[in-house]
């Protein structure tokens, strides 16, 4: 049923209609939000990536295969435009030291559950930020969005070669990170 | 198979193809240091896979001001004019339309009076650097000019005459009779 009224929303809205649109944009936000967070790190920049996105996908839903889901288009909107922000040398400069704010998950049944989903998340997404703008995008998109590689190749417009390449490196040194972190979390704790 | 080149084959042990998939099993069948590090980049995997994927936050509660955020840049694009058009907005002022039709025009008869009076084409000073590539025309009258002037040593009419012996050699299909008559003459010089 859910999937029925995307479709209808889907062709209304490559016919120009804005309310149809919306309708896309109120089932995807969440999606697109939580993907930029997790690839930029800042609500402020997640809430600009979004609007990008969405902004691009309107731009070009005239040429939207209907055969790709739309979750993969957005995958690859919206890791392009992460990664161009990444890139960027405004980014370079003010990457120093930016905190993890990412928003609770929905399907947390308690306060405690969340707050350890949380906290997972920020060490992990911390540690993410010190790997390169590819490294970073292809370990989100095949480790935690676990999208399989020619997925990801898509997404980020790379090799196969290239992409196991760079998640070799980025796994190499978030597993030296993890270790790091929890060796010093025993300590702490005994 | 080495440990350290078992050691990337680790780290991919989930993206290998099945030829790299059964060398690194047999490797790691007999192998302790290899398996300790195959478990422990598995635990990591594992750890990374509590997380849930933001695909999973498809349908979640958007909320409704950044939806209208969202909205609001949407319908702002779609009325923003286009590129093109903001290049040609100029021409939306009347007096600005008529002032360019007007020099259009006058260029049109400036160059259609200057054809007429062939100051464009018989006195434009022709390169000759290029002659194969000239058109008929130029090259029915350039040959003739070159014909005229014979292999005289006399330096650019020489010159002249040398490019037309290499360009009635490369030019064969589409010159008219008098051209061919004036290329076989050409030729005949034994140049």
């Amino acid at each position: 049923m859910h999937n029925l009224v995307t479709k209808e929303a889907l062709e209304k809205a490559v016919a120009g209609d804005h309310a149809a649109f919306r309708i896309l944009v109120e089932k995807y936000h969440a999606f697109v939000f939580r993907l930029s967070c997790r690839f930029l790190g800042d609500r402020g920049d997640a809430q600009d990536a979004t609007q990008e996105t969405f902004i691009r996908l309107w731009k070009d839903i005239h040429r939207y295969d209907s055969t790709v889901k739309l979750t993969t288009w957005l995958y690859k909107i919206t890791s392009n435009l992460c990664l161009d922000v990444l890139k960027s040398s405004r980014w370079k400069h003010h990457a120093t030291q930016r905190m993890m704010d990412l928003p609770d998950s929905p399907d947390s049944t308690s306060a405690d559950e969340a707050l350890l989903n949380e906290e997972l998340n920020n060490i992990v997404f911390k540690m993410a930020s010190t790997l390169t703008p590819k490294q970073k995008a292809v370990f989100i998109l095949r480790d935690v969005e676990g999208l399989a590689v020619p997925e990801v190749c898509a997404a980020l417009s790379m090799s196969a070669a290239n992409v196991k390449g760079n998640l070799y490196h980025a796994r190499l040194k978030m597993s030296t990170l993890l270790q790091k972190h929890y060796q010093q979390t025993d300590q702490y704790e005994m | 198979m080495k440990c350290e080149h078992c050691k990337r084959m680790i780290y991919l042990y989930d993206v290998l193809d099945d030829r790299e998939k059964r060398k690194f099993n047999e490797h790691i069948s007999f192998c302790a240091a290899c398996q300790r590090e195959l478990e422990r980049v598995r635990e990591m995997k594992e750890y990374l896979n509590s997380i849930s994927p933001a695909r999973a936050f498809v349908s979640a509660p958007a909320n409704p001001a950044s939806v209208n955020q969202v909205m609001r840049g949407i319908i702002d694009v779609a009325s923003a004019p286009m590129f093109i058009q903001r290049c040609y907005a100029f021409l939306q002022v009347g007096p600005m339309r008529y002032a360019l039709a007007a020099v259009s025009a006058v260029m049109i008869m400036f160059f259609i009076s200057e054809f007429r009076r062939g100051s464009i084409t018989k006195n434009t000073p022709v390169d000759t650097r290029g002659t194969v590539a000239l058109t008929q025309d130029l090259f029915h009258r350039q040959s003739r000019r070159a014909l005229r002037e014979k292999p005289v040593a006399r330096g650019g009419t020489k010159s002249l005459f040398y490019e037309y012996v290499t360009a009635c050699r490369e030019k064969t299909d589409d010159t008219c009779a008098d051209c061919k008559n004036r290329c076989a003459k050409i030729k005949s010089y034994g140049i």
